[in-house]
């Protein structure tokens, strides 16, 4: 039995135990090891000697043996797996009527440990039973009341524990729950105060950002994402007029990272609560891959909107469901003209049926078609292209579209055509000239010997009408020969009004296709540079030249040939490059190359027929001087600069067939040299048969001034020269022409008027001796192919020389 | 009648210009290119030269050339059948030197002839 004094210090253990004990269920936050240090204190109290905890498990509704204190391993291990023993401890608690049997049953397993009496206590929670606190004694007999009513108090203050940490867990691990979702989203989430302090955010994503979730609340949230201060607002007031209906803004804007790197954003702000306070909630999405292939697609699209091909696509039955603006450039179609139309409408008859079946064929097996069309536009013209078709595949599977590009390639064509057609001219010339020769004696010795054999026949002699027929057969045969060789010589006459810009543009891409791949070909061409007078095939002769020899020039390094076409104002004054070139507009078309340059010596001969830096193999020679005796047959000077390792440039100036479009008239002051020119006053008589020689003489001195009077047949020249001698001041006549030769209207004109100034224009100018030339009136020569420099050059030193 | 010399290197146009010329009395000499022609002006006392454009050795332009230098009133006919360029073209070389009368081959025999007869009548 106890003493007085153990049991008052019975009763302060216990009250200490018990201060203790509610000490731990209140403060403690981790269970088990509360429960461990309750069952510590416990075994503390007089007459106990074993205390365990039986829990209830809410997910298999069995019961567990949670904690112990003073149990051996034999009984330990019964209390952990017996189910039977622990349903009676449990039962113990609710007093159920088998209780007692069911201890005496397992009575002997107790007493193996030693324990001789047993105290049970429920533990209830708002649910109800959850477990229980069992208590073992070595000692025989009641326990003490006191420890009993201790431990009573302990299972109910151990079931207020338990509701207490349910709840607790409960909102940990839905807490738990929502920040790991929150990390799994791509999207930024930002709980802002009414402040625009940021409260919370999900700153699992945000690392990439250069930020840290820690160091995010609190921060103002405009630092973050500039200008939502504002999206802020607006929804804030959106949720006061409409009285708190769930409503949200959504706005483009930029995340800032702490590297100052702006992240585009499409911000969802909404009205929310958070810990009992107003707040905003904004969930960012980052939009850059989207916007990448927004500008990608926006991208696309202007690519095809700009393109010079036309695109169409049509859906897999051809039906038209797009065209671009190059598509109604080229055939005057507009979209909404040819959407829901078939291609077909564009077709000309050219092509037959069976064309179209095998691109059809084609292409709906998958496969890319090419071809050329001729196709018909709006306004019924023909053109040509080059069509190429491929399918279009929704991921790979059926074809959903076919997309056609198109280019328009008639001016392609026409050049072709042109050159193929010259090509052939020149192989009938080859051929007719080499044949003619061989040809005409032939039939001269044919024709020559019939007349004779004829010649031996007595008259009526029936032998003389088949050698008759012989002769005409012959006469047939020899202008048919003269017919193929009229052919076979290119025209001379072809001459036009020709917008060298477009002829150079248009001739551009058979001059590229004619140089070599090393040669990069740049040009800079002045808008409204007019028109000049011209053969364009002669235009298109000196470009092929110009830049042949150019890229020779460059080879075999390769380089730049630069074209260039301009208009020029050259003034008589300016001292320059252009000796000689006379005063007033000119159309200058320049080639420059980036090769090796020529020496001074080279330069000066470069105009000289057959001189070549070339081997003989690589050519004739021939190429500068045509090009010379082509520019001035067109009344046009070419000049040709240099230095050595410098490359070099060709200047071709060609006399403007007209003012060029919205330039205002020549200047005054121009206009004026031009009226008081030195030929100011005084008439010319030009006399050849091929009319554009006298144009282009017409123009060049009227350049200076003259007055120009210009015939084509020089027995009307001689009249005209005979009503009225005195009119003109000088004749430049050609000297071979149909009826006249230029020497016989030399010498009828200068019987009439002999000091008037006579040229007469002849390739050899040796065959005439000076003196009998001078008897025939003729004081001056100009060659030909003519120069037009020296044409006026020649006019007014005679026109001085017989003023004195 | 005349003696004439006839420059081609056709020797059937020559043989047949040479009968043509031979039965209207004429005296012919014959020469298959220019430089046997003029070694020939040179040798005969030549009235007339009807000669051909296109020859080897020495063309009828360089021909006619040299034959002026050595006698200016020297009387040529120039006849062609063409070759790399038109006959017309290569007579119209030979009128600026002075021919007169040229004719491309196949040449009508009268105007030939009339030809040769106005030719030899101006000296007569």
């Amino acid at each position: 039995m106890l003493n007085t004094e153990d049991k008052e210090d019975a009763v302060v253990r216990l009250l200490q135990s018990q201060s203790d004990i509610l000490h731990q269920i209140v403060r403690n936050p981790d269970s088990l090891q509360m429960l461990e240090e309750i069952l510590e204190m416990l075994l503390d109290q007089p007459g106990l000697d074993a205390v365990w905890v039986l829990f209830v498990d809410d997910a298999d509704r069995k019961n567990h043996l949670l904690v112990s204190r003073g149990l051996g391993e034999t009984l330990k291990a019964s209390l952990e797996e017996d189910d039977r023993l622990q349903a009676c401890l449990m039962g113990a608690t609710e007093r159920e009527p088998d209780w007692d049997l069911c201890l005496r049953e397992h009575k002997a397993a107790f007493l193996a440990a030693g324990l001789k009496e047993i105290i049970a206590q429920p533990i209830r929670n708002d649910k109800g039973l959850v477990g229980a606190l069992v208590g073992a004694s070595r000692t025989e007999g009641p326990f003490n009341p006191a420890v009993q009513m201790f431990l009573e108090q302990v299972a109910v203050g151990l079931g207020g524990r338990v509701s207490r940490q349910r709840t607790e867990s409960t909102l940990r691990n839905t807490r738990h729950n929502l920040d790991n979702l929150l990390e799994t989203l791509d999207d930024f989430i930002f709980i802002v105060d009414g402040d625009g302090a940021i409260v919370f955010t999900n700153a699992g994503n945000l690392r990439g950002l250069g930020l840290h979730q820690m160091d995010l609340p609190g921060r103002p949230i405009d630092e973050l994402l500039p200008g939502v201060a504002d999206l802020m607002g607006e929804v804030d007031h959106i949720a006061t007029v409409s009285e708190g209906m769930h409503c949200f803004l959504n706005q483009r804007l930029d995340l800032v990272g702490a590297d100052g790197r702006h992240t585009p954003v499409e911000v969802r702000a909404y009205q929310g609560r958070w810990d009992d306070s107003n707040v905003n909630y904004l969930i960012c999405r980052d939009i850059s891959v989207q916007l990448g292939t927004e500008l990608e697609r926006d991208r696309l699209v202007k690519a095809v909107n700009q393109t010079r091909d036309s695109v169409i696509i049509t859906d897999a039955e051809g039906t038209i469901t797009y065209t671009n603006p190059a598509f109604t450039r080229l055939t005057g179609y507009s979209t909404q003209e040819v959407v829901g139309r078939n291609p077909r409408l564009l077709n000309s008859g050219t092509q037959k049926v069976e064309y179209y079946k095998q691109m059809w064929e084609t292409i709906s097996r998958g496969r890319d078609w090419t071809g050329r069309m001729v196709n018909r536009r709006k306004n019924g013209d023909l053109f040509t292209e080059v069509v190429s078709i491929s399918p279009l595949r929704e991921d790979g599977e059926e074809i959903t579209h076919f997309v056609a590009v198109k280019r328009d390639i008639t001016h392609e064509v026409a050049l072709e055509e042109r050159l193929r057609q010259s090509q052939k001219l020149e192989t009938i010339g080859t051929l007719t000239g080499g044949l003619a020769h061989d040809f005409n004696n032939i039939l001269y010795a044919l024709l020559g010997y019939a007349e004779l054999a004829k010649d031996d026949l007595e008259p009526g002699n029936p032998a003389i009408l088949p050698l008759d027929e012989v002769i005409r057969a012959g006469d047939r045969m020899s202008r048919l020969v003269n017919r193929m060789l009229t052919l076979g010589r290119r025209k001379s006459d072809a001459v036009e009004e020709v917008r060298i810009k477009s002829l150079v543009e248009l001739n551009l891409d058979l001059v590229k296709a004619a140089l070599p791949g090393n040669i990069v070909v740049e040009t800079d061409f002045q808008s409204g540079v007019g028109s000049v007078l011209a053969d364009p095939d002669c235009i298109h002769h000196v470009l092929l030249n110009l830049c042949t020899n150019s890229s020779e020039a460059m080879q075999p390094d390769g380089g730049t040939l630069t074209l260039s076409v301009d208009r020029y104002e050259h003034a008589v004054s300016e001292s320059g490059p252009w000796r000689n070139l006379s005063a007033g507009a000119w159309v200058r078309l320049s080639v420059t190359d980036t090769g090796r340059g020529m020496d001074p010596s080279v330069l000066e001969r470069i105009f000289d027929p057959y001189f070549t830096t070339r081997n003989a193999e690589d050519g004739s020679g021939l190429g500068l001087a045509t090009v010379q005796g082509i520019m001035e047959s067109l009344g046009g000077r070419i000049f040709a600069s240099s230095r050595r390792g410098e490359g070099a440039t060709i200047t071709c100036f060609f006399p403007p067939a007209d003012q060029p479009q919205g330039e205002p008239a020549r200047k005054p002051e121009v206009a004026a040299s031009k009226d008081l020119g030195p030929g100011a006053g005084r008439q010319v008589l030009v006399v050849d048969d091929e009319e554009m020689i006298i144009g282009v003489m017409k123009r060049a001195l009227a350049r200076s001034g003259f007055q120009v009077t210009g015939l084509t047949d020089s027995l009307a020249a001689l009249d005209l020269f005979r009503s009225d001698p005195h009119r003109f001041d000088l004749l430049i006549t050609d000297q071979t022409m149909p009826g006249l030769s230029g020497i016989e209207l030399a010498t009828n004109v200068s019987s009439l008027r002999s000091e008037l100034p006579i040229i007469l224009m002849t390739g050899y100018s040796g065959f005439l001796e000076e003196d009998s030339a001078r008897e025939r009136g003729i004081t001056g020569f100009l060659p030909k192919p003519l120069r037009i420099g020296q044409l006026v050059e020649e006019v007014l030193t005679l026109l001085d020389a017989a003023e004195k | 009648m005349a003696r004439i010399l006839l420059v081609d290197d056709d020797t059937q146009v020559r043989e047949m210009l040479k009968l043509t010329l031979e039965r209207k009395g004429h005296t012919v000499t014959e020469a298959g290119d220019g430089v046997r022609a003029i070694a020939l002006f040179d040798s005969d006392r030549i009235d007339l030269v009807v000669t051909d454009i296109v020859m080897p050795e020495k063309e009828g332009i360089e021909t006619i050339m040299e034959l002026r230098q050595k006698d200016p009133s020297v009387k040529v006919i120039a006849i062609s059948g063409g070759g790399r360029i038109s006959p017309e073209d290569y007579l119209s070389w030979a009128r600026r030197f002075g021919v007169k009368h040229t004719f491309t081959k196949p040449v009508n025999r009268d105007d030939l002839l009339a030809a040769i007869d106005e030719l030899l009548g101006q000296t007569a």
